[in-house]
């Protein structure tokens, strides 16, 4: 058995929508904040993430387009950061390498669900896909910037008092 | 673990899950894997071989010569001697080549080729068949040592290999001997709870035990019945406790099953007790063998527990095969066209036909039935002896690759309204509805029973009558929970569009994009890499893949207008789709999405793909990228595509009937509806959304 991919996946999920909705109504305050502090229009970050995606949707597009060679048994894939630092990435406990990383994987081997982490910013969860050629730049958050990310929540310890 | 329906299925397999073999006398020898004798006579031969070679079968190809190319080489069983014929000679015969190789996958998440002949790579293809093959998990990973995909009842069907691997290591288990299967018959169902109820359960079944053993020794009565019956106030005690024990007796017995079948591992387990390692068996073996059970231990899992090992592997090849025979014959009809009633007199019901070109009517016929058994035939399968000498025949290696074993069958002929592009319609039926909220102002649930159940059924339309070939349950939208942006949660009524629509798209592995108000927590799991768990992005819902929200294959309902420069779409956010959630096919409700079993999806839209004039679009880019906060942490989640599209040209007519509305409402309430007994702090509830994306679980514009 493949564990809850398999058996337990209805109420596995049901369980955890209960737990999520309950997670939601107590942090509804902090929900709030966080819709509200979603990048605005004219927020520069919310700039560079609107292009990000739009980057992101376009490579796609070229991706499923232009690739030479489908049948081609090896992917490159890279990953790499949108700051200029430098990255460590970790595939579990294994460390890869540095951003900008470049790999060679069997085609159709499995997505790597890696972990982008770089001194002085949140680390970065991301998943990078061997089904083709594929290249992902990790959006890099400081600590500062956590609350304009969707879902954050402030430690209770920065709560003001009741 | 869903045939023709899960249930349908299940029944249609039991007689043959009682040919079971005792496998007592089975030989536990184990023939090496590359052997493939052909011409080997089959040990020992059986009468009605002889008796069949008595009479010759124009089907019945001649043996080739023995350097024919491997993909040039079908299979088939003649006077009971398995032989390699020409597939060349026998598609000139008119046979169809079923494919038994471990590369198989229904034609819909096949590789396509463009207009303009570029290739088209279906993605999801190499992790469907390295589920099928136990090979690797949902994400195309290897799967650990000794672990297993049992994913028939989510549209996977196991390959050949892996069927073959259950013939060959059930034979040499003798669980028959060890089961007692009188315990298990001789209760209706055992009643399962958690830890802490059945503890106290327990206790209270161990007290009620000493109080009856004191009153009977009070009394003087030999046994509890003849307590019961001299002391009418024990009588409820009695049988409590009388039924306990026979479940308990139930329950000892399954254990043994599940220990013999190799599911259970009694040293992790407690025995007498439905604990994790017991819970998680139980379901292994129910999805192993196609039971709807889910974890509980009701009458057709005690049932199929009562089986001999070998006849519920023979059920199991049987599901397989008729999956494999459906998809090579390009057919759908599976018997479950509704019926109607006789029309003079007598009561019954009549099956339902078609027009024929000779002026008369001929019952639509169950195609997959009948290619099931030829199949099973010309593969020499009667009973699960003949399985077992198949695979002893062909070891693991003939089954690999895309040009392994293949079988050359007659299937029965087509009818008339078959062609490379069907008049094809869909319809579903909500069946009956009720709109009123489904509680009293006490916050007590009303009951609001439904005769009439959603279904789907697929027509042709020929020679000016709608032909039905396929009825399947269904589901339509009903009161749903939802979250408001509010925060608070609310009851709300979600409707599935009433009217007509059409299918434009068919997407063959769908990505269910998350509205923005998806609860963030869903989206992380924990996964092990690398012999470490570490949380990460969890793609199971979005897909693509057999959980994502919209099944293997979707097709997207959109409405047509007329706009100033052609046809327009709108997608209001309504799929029929397969779903993972096979237990809410039982008459739970949706979004308002019509969901089916993953291999009825499969099947569906592999034969509307194939019998209608279909645009192949191949892999549609989609570039979402999210990044969200967890725990101090950044997860990204990244959806490259929307899936593998198909262009149906004309789109093809589907449409939702009203159904019967039951009850005092007769028109759906629009707005979200407070649950009983929770304290809001909004004097009003808010408007809840229309956007096509709340709905359904989401909307994916057609490209």
């Amino acid at each position: 058995m493949t564990g809850s991919a398999t058996g337990e996946g209805p109420r596995v999920a049901t369980v955890a929508m209960l737990v999520l909705i309950a997670a939601c109504k107590q942090a509804r305050e902090s929900e709030r904040a966080v819709v509200a502090a979603r990048p605005s229009a004219t927020d520069a970050g919310a700039e560079q993430a609107a292009a990000d995606e739009e980057a992101e949707a376009e490579g796609a597009r070229a991706r499923e387009d232009e690739e030479a060679d489908p049948s081609f048994e090896k992917v490159k894939v890279i990953i790499a950061v949108d700051r200029a630092v430098k990255a460590q990435v970790f595939w579990g406990v294994k460390r890869l390498g540095a951003t900008p990383l470049s790999l060679e994987r069997d085609r159709d081997s499995g997505p790597l669900d890696v972990i982008v982490r770089a001194e002085g910013y949140l680390p970065v969860h991301t998943r990078v896909f061997t089904d083709r050629e594929d290249k992902v730049t990790a959006r890099l958050f400081k600590d500062e910037e956590a609350p304009r990310l969707l879902g954050y929540k402030r430690p209770p310890a920065a709560l003001p008092p009741p | 673990m869903r045939g023709p329906g899960v249930v349908a299925a299940i029944g249609m397999w039991g007689p043959w899950a009682a040919l079971g073999l005792a496998a007592a006398g089975c030989d536990a020898s184990d023939a090496p894997a590359s052997v493939h004798p052909v011409d080997q006579p089959k040990p020992p031969a059986p009468t009605r071989s002889n008796a069949a070679a008595a009479v010759p079968d124009p089907d019945d190809l001649p043996p080739t010569a023995p350097d024919l190319p491997p993909d040039q080489r079908a299979i088939q069983v003649v006077g009971g001697i398995e032989r390699t014929v020409d597939a060349d000679l026998a598609r000139e015969r008119g046979l169809v080549l079923v494919d038994l190789s471990d590369e198989w996958s229904p034609a819909v998440l096949h590789d396509g080729t463009a207009s303009d002949g570029a290739a088209l790579p279906n993605r999801y293809r190499t992790v469907f068949v390295g589920l099928a093959n136990d090979r690797t998990d949902g994400d195309g990973q290897p799967l650990g040592p000794g672990e297993k995909n049992y994913l028939e009842l989510y549209g996977i069907p196991p390959s050949l290999s892996v069927l073959r691997e259950r013939f060959i290591t059930d034979v040499k288990r003798i669980c028959d001997r060890e089961v007692d299967v009188a315990k298990l018959a001789a209760v209706p169902h055992i009643e399962t709870r958690g830890i802490t109820t059945e503890k106290k359960e327990h206790a209270a079944h161990a007290a009620r035990g000493a109080r009856l053993r004191a009153a009977q020794a009070a009394r003087g009565t030999e046994t509890l019945e003849a307590l019961a019956a001299a002391e009418p106030r024990f009588a409820k005690d009695v049988n409590t406790y009388v039924r306990f024990e026979a479940e308990q007796a139930a329950f000892a017995e399954v254990e043994k099953r599940l220990v013999c079948e190799g599911l259970l591992d009694a040293g992790v387990h407690r025995a007498g007790r439905y604990d994790g390692p017991m819970r998680k068996a139980v379901v292994a073996f129910q999805q192993k063998h196609a039971v709807l059970d889910h974890a509980d231990l009701n009458r057709p899992t005690l049932d199929a527990m009562s089986k001999p090992l070998l006849a519920n592997d023979f059920a199991a090849l049987r599901r397989v095969i008729t999956e494999r025979a459906i998809h090579a014959g390009g057919i759908l009809e599976d018997g479950t066209a509704p019926s109607a009633p006789a029309s003079r007199g007598g009561g019954g019901r009549a099956p339902v036909t078609y027009l024929g070109v000779d002026g008369q009517p001929h019952a639509v016929p169950d195609l997959a039935g009948q290619a099931t058994d030829a199949t099973m035939a010309r593969l020499g399968l009667r009973a699960p002896e003949d399985a077992v000498a198949f695979f002893r025949r062909h070891g693991k290696a003939d089954f690999a690759g895309a040009r392994g074993l293949r079988v050359a069958v007659r299937f029965a002929p087509l009818p008339e309204y078959y062609s490379a592009h069907m008049d094809l319609s869909a319809e579903i039926d909500r069946g009956d509805v009720w709109y009123d909220f489904p509680f009293d102002p006490d916050g007590e649930r009303q009951p609001q029973p439904r005769e009439r159940y959603p279904s789907f059924t697929l027509f042709v339309n020929w020679r000016g009558e709608r032909v039905p070939l396929i009825r399947w349950r269904t589901t339509v939208g009903g009161w749903r929970t939802e979250l408001a942006v509010d925060g608070d949660e609310y009851y709300r009524y979600k409707i599935s569009d009433v009217g007509p629509r059409v299918w434009r798209h068919v997407v063959a592995a769908p990505v269910w994009i998350p509205p923005d108000s998806s609860p963030l927590g869903g989206m992380i799991k924990e996964k092990r890499i690398n012999g470490a768990f570490v949380k990460v992005t969890n793609y199971d819902e979005t897909g693509p893949g057999y959980l994502s929200a919209y099944g293997l294959v979707a097709a997207i309902h959109v409405k047509q207008g007329r706009g100033p420069t052609g046809p327009t779409f709108h997608d209001n956010g309504i799929r029929t789709h397969g779903s993972f959630d096979y237990m809410s096919l039982r008459g739970r409700f949706s979004h308002g999405c019509h969901r089916l079993y993953n291999n009825l999806a499969l099947r569906l839209f592999t034969f509307v793909v194939q019998h209608r004039k279909t645009k192949t679009m191949g892999t549609v880019a989609l570039g979402v990228k999210r990044s969200f906060w967890h725990t101090g942490e950044v997860y990204e989640m990244r959806l490259p595509a929307k899936g593998f599209y198909y262009e149906l040209d004309p789109p093809l007519p589907v449409e939702t009937l009203e159904g019967m509305v039951k009850g005092a409402q007769k028109a759906p309430i629009t707005g979200y509806v407070r649950k009983p007994g929770v304290a809001y702090q909004a004097s009003q509830p808010p408007p809840p959304s229309t956007d096509p994306e709340a709905k359904a679980g989401g909307t994916d514009g057609a490209p």
